[in-house]
């Protein structure tokens, strides 16, 4: 009841005219800028925080949530429409949304991602409400111990979303573990791989890979053949999500959101993680596993609810105790700080008014997000029917500002190129790369857990098994081995490790 | 061919990596040092490398490579982007923008000068004006102030 | 002019909202005019475009707060735009080494720095670049070294002296969360050694999250700064048992310094913050950017917001009468503590 008068104190403090237009300015921009390809919300919010700054808190606050929602959904566009991710979060929503559009249902796709993304946004906010302060204790329990377990159980789930040849995909596995490892070691500051570079001291950074293996590459094979100007325009199909489509995107929205949630909640989680386990689960709990890659709607429900519940946890232990477990949301605590905003275990109480303006802005932006989205769907299609040889150098342009903005290195620049030359090959014999990339985000918070732990740890690695969370986890990621392996020794299924190695 | 390259590059790389962390460390007091973690992934890369070689059910089949056309735009594309790159420092965003919209879009779809210039100089400008001012982000400048 | 300067910075978010047909509701900006002074100061010629302060870390995070928050006043009084750029990886070495042989020497490159630069420079450069290739023109503030420990841990009610009391009877069973090779490990290695203490150093990558290690009990001590571990302290979840300065701080005046609580008087590891330009921008350039953030840290309005990240102003930086000069003594007592511990030959 508390929760409702505070959200009703919250809803009366930014419910004034020039803060919904604010919102809706946010939301618009957010979206705008979002969709640029190589420009994710991250980008995106350190672009426009400075608007924010010349406007007072709550309005500041209002637009942030609103540009922030709008970065978030607007990753996903360039995803389904061009193949190409406009951030790591968003890398498995090109697998099954652009076969989508590939097939004319673009707008479906579009659709689904918008609203999964305002279901998964507002049952996220919900929870906030209700049990920030009790859920944000969960987060001060994932400690070393608990990280090495989380990234052990989502490196195996990768194992299951390899398609194709299994042999390639643990290759790429492990070689996206030791491009993580170049840099300067967290643990000890010994730098490695460097070869007295400066710029690879910092390691590669994962937007320009992000950008050079998914989006380069997929210039360069379009390129390669285009002789006709448009792309695949000829045959949109209707441009909403058919009455099948939300019986098949239901379930998976609501279980992405429940998962994105509970990873967003905790330090080692976070959008990306969220969204290829989601894709995972999805898969192994379809029926026709087949489907996916090809065009299942599910495959772009799942991801893109999970990828932003998962922000929404993550707003928890800002809110509730200061403490940022990604990027994005560091940057928020530090866009509320600069507004003399200090979240933390007392906001609640001391702050009522501006920490329940906070979350009722959050409901607002997802709200206009939504009411913003679903009519630019339309508009967003029609990117398809712009000749392909205008599209794409402008689309390489912007993937050189995105990529360069990010660290402001020139250096980028050619990691963008040299991940675009190998994905190109790589693709051409059919190596999947994503799990390169999530081998490359989950390894160096992998190995540093493991070796806090192992420092912490009286006998070794046996604190892995006496603290309960990470004892749990960890037995999850054994069974679903041994699931994969049963599945592997069956010899009429295909795709097992086992049944590989044999051939 | 390019397949077989590729194997030999993920031994190559694998066993060098597993080299040089071996020489970091592999363990120190409390278990992994910085070694170990690299020296893992760099055999597990060489041995997907020779696993790969090994092996004939995991080669593509049915690859095509493009034809020469292909080649033409995939090079012009790559060429546009090493230039970029190259001279971003010394030319500064605009005028290296221009110069690489201008090689894409000469080398990929021959499209007419004209056009080519319109659409380059245009499209840097969008860009110039939506992030260099709109929004504050500085690219690199060069040596006429823009 | 005053016109024009008091707009700048407004004038960018209402071309942003007009473009978009809303410029009536973009909020009121804070300007407050300019510094008459410090616009006659400008020398001419001076360059038209934006200047540049480079943040070698992460959007969001300390420094970049502290930055944004002078890049903000100095515009508002300079009339001059200037822009926060975070060049960031390699845990600030690739913005270190841009500022030091990269960047524009004409005026247009500044840098908010920390005294990090300084190891970075010695210990880790391996001679591609130096911090003696910056000039600091101006003192921002100083964040000296808290140790924390939970209210309700095993240290709940005990002292500084007690905490290292524990370490030198159980060695090397008090977990402490330290940042490697850094500031917060000289700090520990320098307490070890004069007690002999010792600790069980568990490493983290910032002392943020050292602070939520000590929170979530997996180590017993923290190092780490007021601001890191402010909301926590408001919530009585954890306190310091020592700061590692001259003097207590006034945000903190029940913390003793380790001085006090250890007896010693070299105890003193203080994150400084000051603004450097490349040693090769002319003179005048470097003093009138030196003159603005003078300027920019007079103004009441700016120390606050600082006050309330919980930094303190170091009277003998803020009077130094050449600032180039106080850091840069700085920085020889932090090489000869390199040479001392072997760590530099």
């Amino acid at each position: 009841m508390e929760a409702i008068s505070g959200l009703m104190t919250g809803f009366g403090v930014i419910l004034t005219p020039s803060n919904i237009l604010l919102c809706l300015l946010g939301s618009f921009v957010g979206t705008m800028i979002g969709v640029l390809p190589g420009i994710g919300p991250l980008a995106a919010l350190a672009l426009l925080l400075p608007v924010t700054f010349s406007l007072p808190p709550v309005a500041g606050v209002v637009m942030l949530a609103a540009i922030f929602y709008g970065a978030m959904y607007g990753g996903s566009t360039t995803s389904i429409l061009l193949n190409i991710p406009g951030e790591a979060a968003s890398v498995v929503t090109c697998r099954d949304g652009y076969q989508m559009a590939r097939q004319g249902r673009a707008g479906a796709a579009l659709g689904i991602a918008a609203i999964g993304s305002f279901v998964a946004g507002t049952l996220s906010v919900i929870a906030l409400t209700f049990f920030a302060p009790v859920l944000g204790v969960i987060a001060l329990r994932f400690g070393p111990p608990e990280n090495v377990a989380l990234m052990v159980l989502g490196l195996v789930c990768t194992l299951y979303m390899i398609t194709g040849s299994t042999l390639k995909g643990l290759t790429m596995i492990a070689l996206g573990v030791l491009l993580a490892m170049i840099g300067i070691d967290v643990v000890n500051g010994q730098e490695r791989f460097t070869f007295g570079s400066i710029n690879l001291t910092g390691g590669l950074d994962l937007l320009a890979i992000v950008i050079g293996l998914f989006g380069v590459s997929e210039i360069l094979a379009n390129v390669e053949k285009i002789t006709k100007n448009a792309l695949i325009a000829e045959k949109i199909k209707g441009l909403f999500p058919t009455r099948e489509d939300w019986k098949a995107s239901l379930a998976p929205m609501l279980r992405g959101s429940g998962l994105g949630f509970l990873l967003g909640l905790v330090p080692g989680g976070g959008p990306i993680t969220a969204s290829f386990i989601s894709y995972a689960v999805e898969q192994r709990l379809a029926k026709d596993p087949s489907r996916f890659g090809k065009g299942a709607i599910e495959g772009v429900a799942g991801p893109e609810a999970a990828n932003n519940a998962a922000v929404g946890g993550g707003m928890i232990p800002v809110l509730s105790l200061g403490i940022p477990g990604t990027p994005v949301t560091a940057l928020l605590l530090g866009a509320l700080v600069i507004q003399g905003i200090q979240p933390g275990p007392l906001f609640m109480q001391q702050r009522p008014d501006l920490f329940w303006g906070i979350v009722a802005s959050m409901y607002i932006g997802n709200v206009f997000l939504l009411i913003l989205n679903l009519p630019l769907v339309g508009l967003w299609v029609q990117l398809l029917r712009v000749p392909y040889r205008v599209l794409f150098p402008i689309v390489l342009m912007l993937s050189v500002v995105g990529t360069y903005s990010a660290n402001k290195n020139v250096f980028d620049l050619w990691v963008m190129l040299s991940f675009g030359v190998a994905g190109y090959v790589l693709r051409k014999l059919e190596y999947d790369l994503a799990p390169f990339l999530i081998a490359f985000v989950l390894a160096p918070l992998l190995e540093q857990s493991l070796r806090q732990s192992l420092v912490m740890s009286p006998d070794g690695i046996m604190i892995m098994v006496q603290r309960p969370i990470a004892a749990g986890l960890i037995a999850i990621a054994f069974v679903l081995v041994a699931l994969m392996i049963r599945r592997g020794l069956k010899p009429q299924e295909t795709g097992g490790l086992i049944n590989e190695i044999r051939q | 061919m390019i397949e077989r390259l590729v194997n030999l590059t993920w031994i190559l790389v694998g066993g060098g990596a597993a080299v040089l962390s071996w020489r970091i460390g592999l363990t120190g007091q409390y278990g992994p040092d910085s070694g170990l973690f690299p020296f893992v992934a760099g055999l597990l890369v060489c041995a997907g490398g020779v696993g790969l070689m090994l092996t004939r059910s995991n080669a593509v089949t049915g690859l095509e490579w493009p034809d020469r056309t292909g080649w033409r735009r995939i090079g012009g594309v790559l060429a546009g982007l090493a230039f970029m790159a190259a001279s971003i420092p010394y030319l500064g965003f605009a005028v290296a923008g221009v110069i690489t919209m201008l090689i894409l879009l000469r080398t990929v779809e021959q499209s007419s000068w004209r056009s080519s210039i319109l659409l380059a100089v245009v499209s840097v400008a969008v860009t110039l004006g939506l992030f260099g001012y709109l929004l504050g982000l500085q690219l690199p400048r060069g040596p006429w102030g823009f | 002019m005053k016109f024009v300067s008091k707009g700048k910075f407004f004038s960018r978010g209402m071309a942003f909202a007009a473009a978009l047909g809303l410029a009536a509701f973009a909020g009121p900006a804070l300007a407050q005019g300019t510094n008459a002074e410090l616009v006659k100061a400008k020398p001419a010629g001076f360059p038209t475009q934006p200047i540049e302060m480079t943040v070698v870390y992460p959007a969001g995070g300390g420094a970049d707060l502290t930055a944004r928050l002078l890049a903000k006043t100095m515009e508002q009084l300079s009339g001059s735009r200037i822009l926060v750029n975070n060049r960031t990886g390699g845990a600030g070495m690739v913005g270190h080494a841009w500022l030091a042989t990269q960047a524009p020497t004409d005026g247009t490159a500044i840098g908010m720095l920390v005294n990090l630069v300084w190891g970075d420079s010695m210990l880790r450069s391996q001679g591609r670049w130096s911090h003696t290739d910056l000039e600091p023109v101006g003192y921002l503030n100083s964040d000296p070294m808290v140790w924390f420990v939970t209210t309700d841990g095993p240290f709940k009610d005990k002292t500084a002296q007690q905490v290292i009391q524990a370490a030198k009877e159980k060695p090397g069973t008090i977990r402490v969360a330290t940042v490697p090779g850094s500031m917060w490990d000289y700090n520990i290695e320098q307490v070890e050694a004069q007690t002999g203490a010792k600790f069980l150093r568990v490493p983290f990558q910032s002392g943020g999250a050292g602070v939520v290690g000590l929170i979530g009990n997996n180590v017993d001590v923290a190092l780490g700064f007021y601001a890191e571990a402010k909301p926590h302290l408001d919530a009585a979840k954890v306190r310091g048992v020592g700061v590692a300065a001259g003097e207590r701080l006034a945000h903190l005046k029940d913390v003793p310094t380790l001085n006090e609580a250890l007896n010693g008087k070299d105890y003193l590891w203080t994150l400084v913050r000051f603004v450097v330009v490349p040693k090769a921008t002319p003179a005048d350039r470097k003093a009138y950017l030196g003159a603005m953030v003078k300027a920019a840290m007079q103004d009441q309005g700016l120390r606050g917001e600082y006050a309330k990240l919980g930094v303190y102003f170091d009277p003998t930086l803020e009077k130094a009468p050449n600032i180039t000069e106080a850091l840069n003594k700085e920085a020889e007592r932090e090489r000869e503590f390199y040479v001392k511990t072997g760590r530099l030959k």
